[in-house]
């Protein structure tokens, strides 16, 4: 009895996350996505004390030079030095690529748990809704939107919640039809728990795994989506060192001064690659079906 | 025997549970009467589709959201109805005045929880305490029912635990709330034979602790010899025969209740083949007209085949729903 009291205590115990962290460990290439999604992080939050130069510092004297030591990656057409505006174009694509995500996902979310556990006519209402925004590719959909809303970057934000909800709808809804069914769920009905416990607090961790990787996945091309409509000129306005305005500035001048266009949207790719990859890892080490 | 009113705390009266699919109607459940008296326990019998399960569903109101409905009977709970009531007041009954053990204990804790989070559940939603004060007594409750590590199991996931751990947790929690019926739907099939025995003889102890009625069901009769009172064999939807265990395993009057009796093997008895009943459980559909196991009956006559035959009481209390009865009585048929 003793004996078997010390092997018990020397297994390690492994609960669903240290598992999921174990997994996690072994994808490389999601490890490195990670630190530079840090990075970014990193530069969003202590921008202003590491770049050389600020965000207007207009410099008449030394428009569109080429990548210098004095300017990594160069100046635009005000002078202004890029690389400063590069780094401090990453808190907006941040702040929007995440905020617009989260609203999205939890208006989704709840949505999709709605219409998977009443079913009838909410399910009906619900999911036609999003199949009509399905509809619409992505884009023309946020198009569409800006110019009900009109421009600015907090419209962006409403715009690309409004169309990654039925994602995640879709998503939460099958998750939520599969578990409703199960043992589980019946025997915590037959506790007596309420609907709102049951969805919230035995369906809802259900799905949750599903939920991360569509969300980190989606932050990706949110961040995507953002950047286009600024580049149309309906999202963030001059002078904002948005990666997206900033390609749209520098499209003039792509010809002689590639370094205006290069960069900032170097900046965009990484990011949302970043994300993607960040994503992948984390649908192989959450998903169970997956395990080699 | 005649039985006070107040013994008895459920009372199933005519209860029809039907399904409705998109390739017609299934009666389920096609008028079952069952009463189950304080303190006792129930056992139902019957093959797979026999209806028992549905009923317990019936009795658990865990019907809404499936195509089931109960579209005629009563269900009185200490002589209270427990069928047309409001979902709110149906809830508060889930759990707190019934409770159900499920077959597969695999499958009904939430693998994503933790153990003690799930018991603790009901001891908040019924007792409204803090989630402190549940966990203190989701401990006290798993120590009472001899479960070694009680502390460290709140903590632990249900991948983490056995099978037959995880029976002794779904029953600590049904129990958490001294529930006046427990209705155990096949709790034992899933588990091997010695985890079995130890299941059923917990059941006994606790039921005797918390002084709270059973409603077994089952298709083991081996089972039922152990553990129940009474018993109500069921068949597409009918009760076909009940009594007290005692009487019905001595001498069953029901041909269908023989043979199931039949079918066990006995220790010690060497047999090549079982005895089986032949052939299958009629299609809903295509019920026969008369009797509902005369298809499958060796015994079966003409009567049989035309009318459906009522219950037959004899002396001791026990029904049999067989015009074989009738026979017996002397009566013409």
């Amino acid at each position: 009895m003793a004996k078997e009291k010390e092997l018990e205590e020397k297994e390690e115990i492994r609960t669903p996350f240290k598992e999921f962290l174990m997994k996690f460990k072994k994808q490389k290439t999601a490890i490195a996505a990670l630190a530079f999604l840090m990075l970014l992080v990193v530069f969003s939050i202590i921008g202003e004390m590491i770049v050389p130069y600020g965000v207007d510092e207009y410099d008449y004297s030394s428009v569109l030079q080429s990548p210098s030591q004095n300017h990594l990656f160069g100046t635009d057409e005000f002078g202004r030095d890029i690389f400063s505006r590069v780094i401090l174009g990453a808190r907006i694509s941040l702040a929007v690529g995440l905020s617009s995500v989260t609203v999205g996902a939890v208006v989704g979310t709840i949505l999709g748990l709605l219409s998977g556990y009443y079913g009838g006519f909410i399910d009906s209402v619900i999911m036609r809704v999003c199949d009509t925004l399905f509809a619409f590719p992505g884009t023309i959909l946020a198009i569409g939107i800006m110019a009900i809303l009109g421009p600015g970057i907090f419209n962006v934000v409403i715009a690309v919640a409004i169309f990654s909800a039925p994602s995640f709808a879709r998503i939460v809804r099958s998750s939520t039809l599969s578990q409703k069914e199960s043992v589980y769920v019946q025997a915590a009905k037959s506790l007596g728990a309420s609907d709102g416990r049951i969805l919230f607090k035995h369906i809802l961790p259900g799905a949750m795994s599903e939920i991360i990787v569509y969300y980190t996945m989606n932050i990706g091309s949110s961040i995507l989506t953002a950047s286009s409509l600024s580049f149309l000129g309906m999202g963030a306005q001059a002078p904002s060192p948005e990666w997206g305005l900033q390609l749209s500035t520098g499209r003039a001048y792509v010809g002689l001064n590639w370094h205006m266009t290069f960069f900032p949207g170097l900046a965009i790719f990484l990011t949302v690659l970043s994300f993607n990859l960040l994503g992948d890892g984390l649908r192989d080490a959450l998903d169970p079906k997956l395990t080699q | 025997m005649q039985e006070k009113e107040s013994d008895i705390l459920l009372d199933i009266k005519n209860l029809h549970t039907y399904f409705f699919t998109d390739n017609g109607v299934v009666k389920s459940v096609d008028g079952v009467d069952i009463t189950l008296k304080k303190g006792s326990t129930l056992g139902i019998v019957g093959e797979s589709g026999s209806g028992k399960s549905v009923t317990a569903l019936s009795v658990m109101n865990l019907l809404t959201g499936t195509k089931g409905k109960i579209v005629e009977g009563n269900i009185h709970l200490d002589g209270k109805d427990i069928v047309n009531i409001s979902e709110e007041e149906k809830r508060k009954l889930r759990g707190g005045d019934i409770a159900m053990i499920f077959q597969e204990p695999m499958t009904s804790l939430n693998p994503v929880l933790k153990i003690g989070d799930q018991i603790s559940e009901a001891i908040i939603e019924h007792f409204k305490t803090s989630k402190k004060e549940a966990l203190d007594k989701t401990i006290e409750i798993l120590k009472k029912i001899s479960i070694p590590r009680a502390e460290k199991i709140v903590n632990e996931y249900p991948f983490q635990l056995s099978g037959g751990m995880r029976q002794r947790i779904m029953i600590a929690m049904a129990l958490v709330c001294n529930p006046k019926v427990l209705i155990a739907d096949e709790p034992t099939t899933a588990l091997d034979v010695t985890i079995q025995a130890q299941i059923l003889e917990l059941m006994n102890e606790l039921k005797k602790i918390v002084g709270t009625s059973v409603l077994f069901i089952t298709h083991d009769l081996g089972v039922i010899a152990e553990i129940c009172d009474e018993v109500v064999v069921m068949y597409c939807g009918r009760v076909v025969e009940s009594g007290d265990v005692l009487s019905i395993f001595k001498k069953p009057r029901h041909p269908y209740t023989e043979g199931l009796l039949k079918s066990i093997p006995k220790l010690g008895e060497h047999v090549e083949i079982l005895e089986s009943i032949p052939g299958n459980v009629p299609n809903p559909k295509y019920m026969p007209k008369g009797c509902k196991f005369e298809p499958r009956c060796s015994k079966s006559f003409d009567k049989c085949r035309e009318e459906e035959p009522p219950f037959f009481t004899y002396s001791n209390g026990q029904k049999s729903r067989c015009w074989l009865c009738k026979k017996e009585y002397g009566g013409e048929v």
